[in-house]
């Protein structure tokens, strides 16, 4: 197939979908009340303000954390590894859901994080969570792509009279880094569309706003179409980016070896 | 590494500011999802009965109101952690909340009512017809509406929503047979869904709302003698009873 004919099929496919989810939308009960939404529009706008800026918070603290634990799950130390082993296993093990309760009724109750943060305490708490939440699963992307370089350059590098911890800094770990950019933004997206359920504590995300359109003028339909847009304009150019970064690192990587 | 320290070093003092900043606010959590009572208007501000009410409260005592919405079942836990100082939401006296808040004397008197689906419930049918143990009640988390569908109804599935709105769905969509809930939502939900939905001629007794306050709270004497002084006839409160519901007469507390 031609790479012009598969963009035409690809089109098509998006197209009837549009349609189908446009008949959906046309068996509402009803008139959707579109400028219900429209007359929110600052709000739904700060709100996906902060979803954004809590998402990136969440991020940056599943990246610190789940670089560590990777570091933990392949070091030599057993202690460290069933560290890092315990922190993946219990986050992954567990819905968000429930770890939000325990952070927020629990855990920032009992630190009295409150006399802290003040009112910005359920949004603080609620990005920390889901940078806990982020970085076990950041944790385990970065262990796989520390494992899936080869063992040859381990074993090269150790030769040359490079210890473990040199080994991986200077040899294994900058040649992680590319490739773990795409499944790094897969983790940013899935961080982002999680951020919702922190409308559960009153964070004034956009889901919030969107459920307060919805319980004031009984407005579903407009409420959720127009949320689930929104996440939308977040997540697809990042998946987007991804989409090309991998296109483009299986370019890089199809090159002979060995460019150190 | 030391980037990072200094970066969560500077969070810190960032969050110790935006504490110092507005301390002396009287903050009151509501779950603005409740109207008249309390609901997010289109430029994002709160309003309804209880906003007005605690606002006419906060220039009485010469305090700032800042207001904090969450869900309702958040409410009461978070005023024993101290994240609000009093909760106006539309929320009735009872004695199992009393156990751990402090209620203030009542504001406003509202029917508890029985909101049905026409698909599912018979055009002349009564409560009766909602006893059977096929019949799927919906209620909102931790409300009198709950405990009320409970007791009266204790062979039906009693569904639980953490909103009004998402329970109301359910008998608009006929997922549900009833919902229970106080009867000035229902009224408004029925305006909502007037095709699909009935208004049940019963009442399921009266719910006296009150503002709540941590136990032991020494705001408790003021907004008492706020209260009553304005719960009287011509009073705040009544003006604020026509203003939203359209009737002081029928809304008015009158006990104590």
């Amino acid at each position: 197939m031609t790479a012009q004919r598969e963009r035409l099929v690809r089109g098509a496919v998006v197209m009837a979908i549009i349609a189908a989810l446009a008949i959906v939308i046309s068996l509402a009960p009803g008139e959707i009340r579109w400028a219900l939404a429209w007359e929110r529009r600052d709000l739904f706008l700060t709100g996906l303000g902060l979803t954004v800026v809590i998402s990136s918070g969440a991020v940056g603290i599943g990246l610190i954390l789940g670089v560590i634990a990777a570091l933990f799950r392949v070091s030599r130390s057993v202690a460290l590894d069933q560290i890092g082993r315990t922190y993946v296993e219990v986050v992954r093990g567990t819905p968000f859901l429930v770890q939000l309760y325990l952070w927020y009724w629990c855990i920032a109750q009992a630190l009295q994080l409150h006399g802290l943060f003040g009112p910005r305490e359920a949004a603080i708490v609620g990005a920390i969570g889901l940078g806990v939440f982020g970085g076990a699963y950041i944790a385990e992307v970065v262990r796989g792509a520390i494992e899936s370089i080869d063992r040859g350059q381990w074993e090269a590098a150790r030769s040359l009279g490079l210890s473990h911890a040199q080994a991986l800094r200077h040899v294994v770990l900058p040649q992680c880094a590319r490739r773990l950019l795409p499944p790094l933004t897969g983790e940013a997206v899935s961080i982002v569309k999680e951020s919702s359920l922190l409308s559960i504590i009153g964070v004034a995300e956009i889901t919030y706003h969107a459920k307060n359109l919805q319980a004031r003028e009984y407005e579903t339909w407009a409420a959720f179409i127009c949320l689930a847009a929104l996440y939308l304009v977040v997540t697809l150019p990042l998946t987007l980016l991804t989409r090309r970064m991998e296109r483009r690192l299986a370019g890089e990587e199809a090159l002979p070896v060995a460019r150190l | 590494m030391r980037r990072i320290v200094t970066l969560l070093l500077a969070l810190v003092c960032l969050a110790a500011c935006t504490k110092s900043a507005g301390s002396d606010a009287l903050v009151v959590g509501t779950e603005a999802a409740f109207p008249p009572f309390e609901s997010v208007a289109t430029d994002g501000s709160l309003e309804g009965f209880d906003i007005d009410l605690m606002r006419a409260f906060g220039a009485h005592i010469n305090r700032e109101v800042t207001f904090s919405s969450r869900d309702f079942s958040a409410l009461i836990p978070d005023l024993q952690a101290g994240r609000i100082d009093a909760i106006a939401s539309g929320m009735s006296r009872t004695k199992e909340r009393a156990h751990v808040v402090l209620f203030s004397r009542p504001y406003a008197r509202v029917a508890t009512g029985v909101l049905v689906s026409t698909q599912r419930v018979a055009d002349a049918a009564g409560l009766e017809a909602l006893e059977g143990d096929d019949v799927v009640i919906a209620v909102q988390r931790k409300t009198t509406g709950e405990e009320k569908a409970e007791t009266r109804f204790p062979n039906a599935q009693i569904r639980v929503y953490d909103r009004e709105v998402d329970a109301a769905a359910e008998v608009a969509a006929g997922r549900a047979h009833a919902l229970v809930y106080d009867m000035v939502s229902i009224v408004n939900l029925h305006a909502q869904h007037p095709e699909t939905t009935r208004i049940i001629d019963t009442e399921l007794g009266i719910e006296l709302y009150a503002v709540a306050l941590p136990l032991g709270s020494e705001l408790a004497p003021a907004l008492d003698a706020f209260l009553a002084a304005e719960t009287r006839p011509g009073g705040k409160v009544d003006e604020l009873l026509a203003k939203w519901l359209g009737d002081a007469e029928r809304f008015r507390a009158t006990e104590e």
